[in-house]
């Protein structure tokens, strides 16, 4: 019995001596500022972006910084569950759901003009792209793309369908993807990973939004928008052309698209996404070339797809230090020689000087990526802020795994899921 | 001299709180609560506090990653009944139950009874069929799983070869039900390990007597050996019953819900609304309606059981 006690005398004065120790730690090392920072992605982003932190910690003292990743579900998990105790990373990489956590996110305003963030070598477009409606920037973007397609223009060949050029439609787009399936024998298109984005953009292009700034409402008030979408839809998947659901749940992410494989002529992605979809297909296949172009549009209709923020890094209102969080900002988006560790893996760099730096460095395969940036530019697409809904992703999910699978298999009509996915989204939006 | 004597009664006191706590902590109770503390802490740190606070959070709109949250009342559970995604869920995990528990058991049993036989090597056997159980509720098998089934899989194959035609298991609602309720099966080893120390437990009397009077084996298994085991029978249908309810990695892994959500059990839906769309208060409303189905099953089997059971000592 003694000895217990003992032990467990001991186990408790380790336990206080511990606690008073990390004390001291933070009182002695007044000057020392601990940062922590977190982000999603794969092995190579993580590799990077710590060679980052250990540079920035190098050449700032004062400040320490550590990093904390995982791949995109465990990231959010872990961030929902640090919003809700208010203990959220000093700084966190957010895409374009940021409305989800706009209550945990410190705008940078006051710190751009009080200088601790250099935003001088960018335009205010770029800035644009990462800024609320009521005037808040809320990040400083990581890196620009936008959506678009890659595809094997050996295969359009080979089925002799006319390659895509900026400018084509839908209607081109959905005759090309049969005609490959008929000729060739796989799909002519791969899968719209989420198809409530290409939606969203297939609407924008006819000037309607999907969604509305004011979080209750949503943007259009006729279903019958969305129905040429579910009617293309339905046609590919029933023609041969896409994957049904069944074959689209093993394609889980870009490395195994049907197009890397040989198995489908496109893939739908983002721009930086292009990188590692080519040099995958590259490694089963060196002599593969794919190549990217732009979204279909409508008949006259807007251009293709607006370049938009790939992610961004957010400071939360719980940091300590949101100054020196935001003199790290400056460093990752304005110091050349981050950025040369980083290679625009999170986007094409929004910094003038940094672009400069990194294009000439380019592979093929990222110089494709500057090209299509470029090739969007000069057809006129703007730079976009997207909109969203805090409650978008279960309006996206009933879309993605609901209507468009029971649409596919011929279980409801295209116009049954215009109805369907009008009246739940409204349900859903009512609930904010 | 008068220092010495304060000492001692120092002395003399030290030792008398020093055997009054040895006392105390030598008490039966004591004792026993002490050991027990980790399993306490943890079932009301882990259990019963959590429990009572979903209770409360189901009254709320409480949203994950939103500052605040306010009481709401019955809403969340107003929202279920017009929630033609929830009654779906329900939908497919009764049908889940219903087919996978029978089978599984059945599995379970047969294996069971050829087990307990004695001939050489029967432990061997016995341990290589409990495998998939021990490693079953993996996510790395459900993986295997869903690669075995998906279109070019090793199932598709092989009907393909057979002449049966390969079936798109995961290309329909209806189909997409099969493997998962397979897999489920697969995992019969802890169903299989109670029912085979039943079959031991039954006196050798009985099924010599029955042999004596000219019961052939099938006779000895239903007349003989299946009403012995009937209090196992239920036991194993309880928990097995309950287990398929909560069934979660397999679609989670699989199928993510789909096709057309022909398997989005309600775990998953309830996941999904908790943890993907945040909404907290309605996923707490929904696990205490699930918990009062789960428990209102159960207390249909248990009450029922007593026209079917079946105890050697009555």
């Amino acid at each position: 019995m003694k000895k217990i006690l003992k032990l467990l005398v001991c186990a408790a004065i380790i336990a206080v001596m511990s606690l008073g120790l990390s004390a001291c730690s933070s009182d002695d090392d007044d000057d020392i500022i601990h940062l922590t920072i977190a982000w999603w992605g794969s092995q190579h982003r993580h590799d990077i972006t710590q060679e980052v932190l250990d540079l920035f910690n190098e050449q700032h003292p004062h400040i320490v910084i550590t990093g904390e990743f995982a791949d995109g579900t465990g990231y959010f998990n872990s961030l929902d569950t640090r919003a809700a105790a208010s203990d959220v990373w000093d700084l966190f990489q957010l895409g374009s759901n940021y409305p989800v956590y706009i209550d945990h996110i410190v705008p940078l305003n006051e710190f751009i003009a009080s200088g601790i963030i250099d935003i001088s070598n960018t335009t205010q477009d770029f800035i644009d792209i990462t800024t609320t409606h009521n005037g808040d920037i809320v990040g400083i973007s990581n890196g620009v793309n936008a959506w678009g397609l890659a595809y094997d223009p050996a295969m359009f060949d080979a089925a002799g369908v006319p390659r895509p050029v900026p400018g084509w439609t839908w209607a081109d787009f959905e005759h090309a993807a049969i005609t490959i399936a008929e000729a060739l024998g796989h799909w002519g298109m791969g899968v719209f990973t989420n198809d409530a984005i290409t939606m969203t953009q297939f609407m924008a292009q006819m000037d309607v939004d999907f969604w509305h700034e004011d979080p209750t409402q949503l943007g259009f008030d006729d279903p019958s928008v969305m129905v040429p979408y579910f009617r293309m839809r339905q046609n590919l998947v029933m023609a041969n052309a896409m994957p049904d659901p069944g074959d689209a749940m093993g394609i889980t992410d870009i490395e195994g698209d049907p197009l890397v494989f040989g198995n489908s002529a496109m893939a739908y992605l983002a721009s930086n996404q292009f990188i590692a979809l080519a040099n995958a297909a590259q490694a089963l296949d060196s002599s593969r070339e794919l190549a990217m172009t732009v979204l279909p549009t409508h008949p006259g209709g807007q251009i293709a797809s607006d370049i938009v923020s790939s992610q961004m890094f957010s400071i939360s209102r719980n940091s300590a230090h949101p100054e020196a969080a935001a003199e790290f900002l400056n460093f990752w988006v304005n110091n050349v020689e981050a950025n040369e560790i980083l290679q625009g893996e999170r986007g094409i760099p929004i910094m003038e000087h940094v672009r400069g730096v990194l294009r000439p460095q380019a592979t093929a395969n990222i110089a494709e990526t500057y090209a299509f940036i470029d090739m969007l530019g000069e057809l006129g697409g703007g730079t976009a802020n997207v909109l969203g809904n805090p409650r978008q992703a279960e309006v996206e999910d009933f879309l993605n795994d609901n209507i468009i699978d029971r649409l596919v298999l011929g279980m409801i009509t295209p116009e049954e899921a215009a109805q369907e996915v009008f009246d739940f989204a409204l349900q859903v939006v009512s609930f904010n | 001299m008068k220092a010495d004597k304060t000492t001692d009664k120092k002395v003399q006191e030290g030792a008398e709180r020093r055997a009054r706590f040895s006392r105390f902590m030598n008490k039966d109770a004591v004792v026993g609560y002490i050991f027990a503390l980790p399993f306490i802490i943890g079932f009301l740190g882990l259990m019963l506090i959590p429990m009572f606070m979903s209770l409360y959070y189901s009254f709320t709109n409480l949203t994950l990653g939103r500052i605040g949250h306010s009481w709401v009342g019955f809403a969340n559970y107003v929202r279920m009944f017009n929630d033609a995604r929830f009654w779906n869920s329900m939908g497919v995990t009764f049908r889940f139950v219903f087919l996978s528990v029978p089978v599984r058991m059945v599995f379970g049993l047969l294996v069971a009874y050829v087990l307990t036989r004695k001939y050489k090597g029967v432990h061997g056997y016995r341990a290589t069929y409990y495998l998939p159980t021990l490693i079953g509720g993996s996510i790395a098998v459900a993986l295997v799983w869903g690669q075995l089934f998906q279109r070019g899989g090793v199932v598709y194959n092989i009907l393909e070869m057979a002449g049966i035609g390969g079936v798109h298991w995961f290309g329909s609602p209806v189909l997409a039900l099969v493997p998962l309720i397979l897999m489920n099966v697969w995992q019969f080893g802890a169903a299989m390990i109670i029912f085979a120390a039943g079959i031991k437990d039954i006196p050798e009397t009985y099924i010599e007597a029955a042999a004596i009077d000219g019961a052939n084996k099938f006779q000895i298994f239903f007349k003989v050996i299946l009403p012995c085991l009937t209090p196992i029978i239920l036991y194993n249908l309880v928990m097995q019953t309950i287990a398929a309810f909560m069934t979660f990695t397999q679609a989670f892994i699989i199928t993510g819900g789909g096709p057309a959500e022909g398997t989005n059990f309600i775990a998953l839906y309830i996941y999904n609304h908790a943890f993907s769309w945040r909404n907290m208060g309605y996923a707490s409303a929904m696990s205490w309606i699930l918990l009062i189905i789960v428990a209102s099953v159960t207390g249909v089997i248990l009450k029922t059981s007593k026209r079917w059971t079946f105890y050697t000592n009555e």
